[in-house]
């Protein structure tokens, strides 16, 4: 049984400015003044999140078909990244898997 | 990191990483050691150029802006400019002189422009030292009472300080006032002529000793205290580090734009590589050579320290305009 909060809506934090760098995600994050660099991989699932609110299990889909790995590596890879994300408050949740209240 | 992985990907690929973007020369302050021709004529972009600019800009994947002047927040455009800089994803730092950042505008500053950071230009630690620099009397009490409020309503501000004769013996007491007002200081210089070739703020150069102890104090206190060119990208943007030891960064990976349109290598070597009226900001960054041959010019003028620190009027800094402009009579005479 997968846990509830995977399915939280997820996105960029309002408070983060990021480009595509040469193919490098450069993200900064404006209250924290932090510079943090990412990879394709990285830069992909960051513009997606830019774009518009997903699970984790939606990014970790559209990370396995654009890069054409295996759906369980994909889903390991864009958790362990969301968890670096979140530890530099670069994410925001939009609401919980029953609509519920947003949070950050 | 940064410097190694993203910056050498900039240069190779010739991005234009950072901008700064003079807004006005109008200021509310007389500042004795300003820079700017404030005489300087010209057609000031429009609000439209402005955002076909800014969309270029973020076409072209720059990230770091810089707003300044003058002072840019009298732009009577200044909100619309940076409300646009947030809708399209810039890193914003806004250089003033905090006149103007009063409650009202840090609100809309929150709200419309989420700035990085607000860079505010302090000139001493007294109100008798402060106001004698900005030649406006009761700028010291303003500025400070904005700052405290600023700092409540949580903008991001830093101070920025030009070592000068005549603030030379407060400089404990300005980075005291920076913490105590949370705005960390920053050091800048060496004071230049101004940009008409007039050479009157030279007279109020401090002494190389001063910069000695600044030195000494940045040292001690690490990352709260930090010594840059005036032009740099802040050291919180970690690639303001040229690879030559004596150089700044002109001309590699980002550009001065005046309010006329003028692009710039940067906001102290006055030449023009372009006009925003006539080309676009694309054209000018991909076609001009004026970037390379500044460069050059830097290195080859950085060159004659011989891998030694530089230092102009006794500051621990390089500014390749500096140098042409007063290299003769003493920032030659400082090298090897």
């Amino acid at each position: 049984m997968s846990e509830p909060t995977r399915e939280y809506k997820i996105r960029l934090s309002s408070r983060v400015r990021f480009r595509d760098v040469a193919g490098q995600g450069v993200l900064v994050h404006l209250e924290e003044g932090r510079v943090l660099v990412v990879n394709d991989v990285g830069l992909f699932i960051v513009q997606a999140l830019g774009r518009q609110a997903m699970t984790e299990s939606e990014l970790a889909a559209a990370v396995a078909q654009a890069f054409v790995v295996d759906a369980a590596r994909a889903q390991s890879d864009v958790a362990l990244f969301l968890e670096q994300l979140r530890g530099e408050k670069a994410l925001q949740t939009v609401g919980g898997p029953d609509g519920g209240p947003a949070g950050g | 990191m940064y410097r190694h992985t993203v910056m050498k990907a900039v240069r190779a690929n010739r991005l234009l990483h950072d901008v700064t973007l003079e807004l006005t020369y109008c200021c509310n302050f007389n500042c004795f050691y300003c820079y700017n021709d404030r005489d300087r004529q010209g057609t000031p972009l429009s609000l439209p150029q402005y955002r076909v600019l800014l969309e270029d800009l973020a076409r072209m994947q720059t990230l770091f802006l810089m707003l300044t002047g003058g002072e840019p927040m009298v732009h009577p455009h200044f909100f619309d400019i940076g409300n646009m800089t947030r809708e399209l994803g810039f890193v914003v730092r806004i250089r003033t002189n905090g006149h103007l950042l009063i409650p009202r505008n840090v609100e809309r500053l929150l709200r419309e422009v989420e700035p990085y950071r607000v860079e505010i230009t302090l000139h001493g630690a007294t109100a008798e030292v402060h106001d004698r620099q900005t030649r406006v009397p009761g700028s010291f009490e303003r500025l400070t009472g904005n700052l405290r409020h600023a700092r409540v309503a949580g903008l991001r501000c830093a101070t920025v300080v030009t070592p000068t004769a005549w603030n030379e013996h407060q400089i404990e007491a300005m980075i005291a006032l920076g913490d105590e007002l949370g705005a960390p200081l920053r050091f800048q210089g060496p004071v230049g002529p101004r940009d008409n070739g007039d050479r009157e703020p030279l007279s109020i150069q401090p002494s190389r000793a001063t910069w000695d102890r600044i030195e000494a104090l940045m040292a001690e206190r690490r990352e709260n205290v930090s010594v840059e060119p005036e032009c740099s990208v802040s050291k919180d943007f970690p690639e303001a580090d040229a690879e030559e030891i004596a150089s700044c960064s002109v001309g590699l990976a980002g550009v001065d734009i005046d309010p006329f349109g003028n692009v710039q290598p940067c906001m102290h070597v006055r030449e023009v590589a372009g006009n925003l009226h006539q080309q676009s900001i694309e054209d000018i960054w991909n076609r001009s050579p004026l970037f390379a041959q500044v460069r050059q010019r830097a290195v080859a003028a950085a060159s004659r320290w011989n891998g030694e620190r530089p230092r102009q009027f006794g500051s621990p800094l390089f500014c390749v305009a500096i140098d042409e402009m007063c290299g003769e009579e003493e920032g030659r005479r400082v090298g090897p």
